[in-house]
């Protein structure tokens, strides 16, 4: 068409996705889209819950007839700060022990109740202390104490994680799923409605390649654009989830709203293969196709 | 003195077309028709005639590659085009001018764009060409409507349009599909003539139709395809 000025900016096929479809598909980008962000987040949180639960144990100090309790428990949290595979103890004051009892005590005055002293123990993530080594250290100290290491909970929590994870990640999977199934079949339809004008091209001696062009630059740009606008607003979703609820529990992170743009570039990759196969077969269908 | 002789001399010593033994399935529930020996060189005009199912069309159609034979030889420009690439058979139907029925046209496309298409599509220079394709639009009585979409025309205007867009680029080849049946007569006569002519000059002219007689007086060869084996007489 080179040089033939009648033909600039004239599609020889009919960019024939219908809006409606291409409506479809935004949205269809944008779930996949959110689902990918949303599996991120959900797959860095569980990590943050298990990894959490994993770095930390409690040690219950029962305090001998000759020191208080503040004091066994001052000790326990030096001894157990010499231990390998503990980076940081804190003894709970007083305080903060009835603030943790609280919730199951309503408004009793715990004044004159005698609550256990509790050191929590952040513990290194590499190699962290064994509960038995943080309670032979305790015990050859000579002080009475219990470790917990939320050994109870951590299978379960790993499990809750798994799950999360699991259920994240396949919603992801399963809009991403629907988005390219719908980028694959309106592909198709768009060169399945020009089959008419390829053949005449196709019959007229267009190059091999020249159809394909020609087909791909019909179809592909609308779609690609869609799948644009549908990520662009998941991710101007993530920025906002991650400016607004900042502090208040899982967000994404900064670059996370970037992975929305994996969705375009999927769905232009699978429109691709799916015009050519049409594109082929419209061709094909014509006996003295090649 | 010897001769020597170059290839392009020896291309255009063979026949335009030829076709041997080609066996093509002249359609569904239909007996496959036989071509023999029907060759075409250059400088030919023949009218392909017979009854419903004859064969007409399926030849005409093998001949413009647009479907393969089922057995037999074509030859076209003197090789076989079903063993070239595919690239190269798009080249070969450059060399071709079809109209086909009913005529296939870019309905979205302009008059002018639809005529110029295979130029076009054939990397020619428009600065040679434009005024080509407008003098055939206006001789086919189209240059008042080069600007209105083809899918805007009437049966006649689809088939004069279908006629300029196999003439412009000046085939090697011309076949044509009962091209004169929707066309008014004053203009099915013209373009009768200017067949005629091409024929009698360098280029092979093959066209189907109903109406022997006044193909024989425009000096065609007449073939007429007779079922079930649809043999060329």
């Amino acid at each position: 068409m080179r040089g033939w000025q009648e033909f600039r900016g004239a599609s020889v096929l009919s960019g024939t996705t219908g809006r409606s479809a291409l409506v479809a598909l935004a949205a269809a980008a944008a779930l996949a889209a959110a689902a990918l962000i949303g599996a991120v987040v959900a797959d860095r949180a569980a990590s943050d819950w298990v990894g959490a639960l994993d770095r930390q144990a409690t040690v219950i100090v029962r305090a001998r007839v000759d020191e208080t309790g503040a004091a066994a428990a001052a000790r326990a949290a030096e001894v157990l700060a010499g231990v390998a595979g503990v980076e940081e103890t804190q003894a709970l004051d007083r305080a903060t022990a009835e603030a943790l009892v609280r919730p199951w005590t309503g408004e009793v005055d715990l004044e004159d109740v005698p609550l256990p002293m509790l050191v929590t123990v952040d513990l290194d993530a590499a190699a962290p202390a064994s509960r038995i080594s943080l309670g032979r250290a305790l015990a050859e100290a000579g002080l009475d104490a219990e470790v917990d290491d939320d050994a109870v909970w951590r299978d379960q929590a790993r499990r809750a994680a798994a799950g999360v994870r699991i259920a994240a990640a396949a919603l992801a999977l399963i809009a991403l799923a629907a988005a390219l199934a719908l980028a694959w079949a309106q592909a198709a339809a768009a060169v399945g409605a020009s089959a008419r004008d390829l053949t005449v091209l196709h019959r007229l001696g267009a190059d091999p390649g020249h159809a394909t062009r020609t087909a791909l630059k019909a179809v592909l740009p609308s779609l690609f654009a869609a799948a644009g606008v549908g990520a662009t607003v998941a991710a101007v979703a993530g920025i906002a989830w991650r400016l607004l609820a900042a502090g208040q529990g899982p967000t994404p992170g900064w670059g996370d709203p970037a992975l929305a743009l994996m969705i375009p570039v999927a769905i232009a990759a699978v429109a691709t293969l799916s015009a050519l196969r049409a594109l082929r077969e419209t061709l094909g269908a014509d006996p003295g196709h090649g | 003195m010897p001769r020597t002789l170059r290839r392009a001399d020896l291309a255009d010593a063979a026949p335009v077309a030829r076709v041997a033994g080609a066996a093509v399935e002249a359609g569904r529930g239909t007996t496959p028709g036989r071509f023999v020996g029907l060759t075409l060189p250059r400088g030919s005009f023949h009218f392909l005639t017979g009854g419903p199912g004859s064969g007409k069309t399926t030849l005409l159609r093998t001949l413009a590659l647009a479907r393969r034979p089922d057995a037999g030889d074509v030859e076209l420009f003197g090789g076989d085009p079903w063993a070239s690439t595919p690239a190269q058979r798009a080249r070969l139907r450059r060399r071709i001018g079809v109209v086909e029925r009913p005529a296939q046209l870019i309905d979205r496309l302009t008059v002018f764009q639809n005529a110029a298409l295979p130029l076009a599509l054939a990397g020619e220079s428009p600065a040679d060409r434009r005024a080509d394709v407008t003098e055939m639009l206006e001789w086919l009585g189209l240059g008042a409507v080069a600007d209105r979409p083809a899918g805007t025309l009437d049966a006649a205007g689809r088939q004069a349009l279908a006629v300029a867009r196999a003439l412009a680029p000046r085939p090697e080849l011309i076949l044509m599909d009962e091209p004169l049946l929707d066309l008014a007569p004053d203009l099915a006569e013209r373009v009768l003539t200017l067949l005629a002519a091409l024929g009698a000059g360098q280029a092979a002219v093959v066209l189907a139709g109903r109406d022997p007689a006044r193909a024989r007086k425009a000096g065609a060869r007449v073939l007429t395809l007779t079922r079930p084996d649809g043999e060329a007489r």
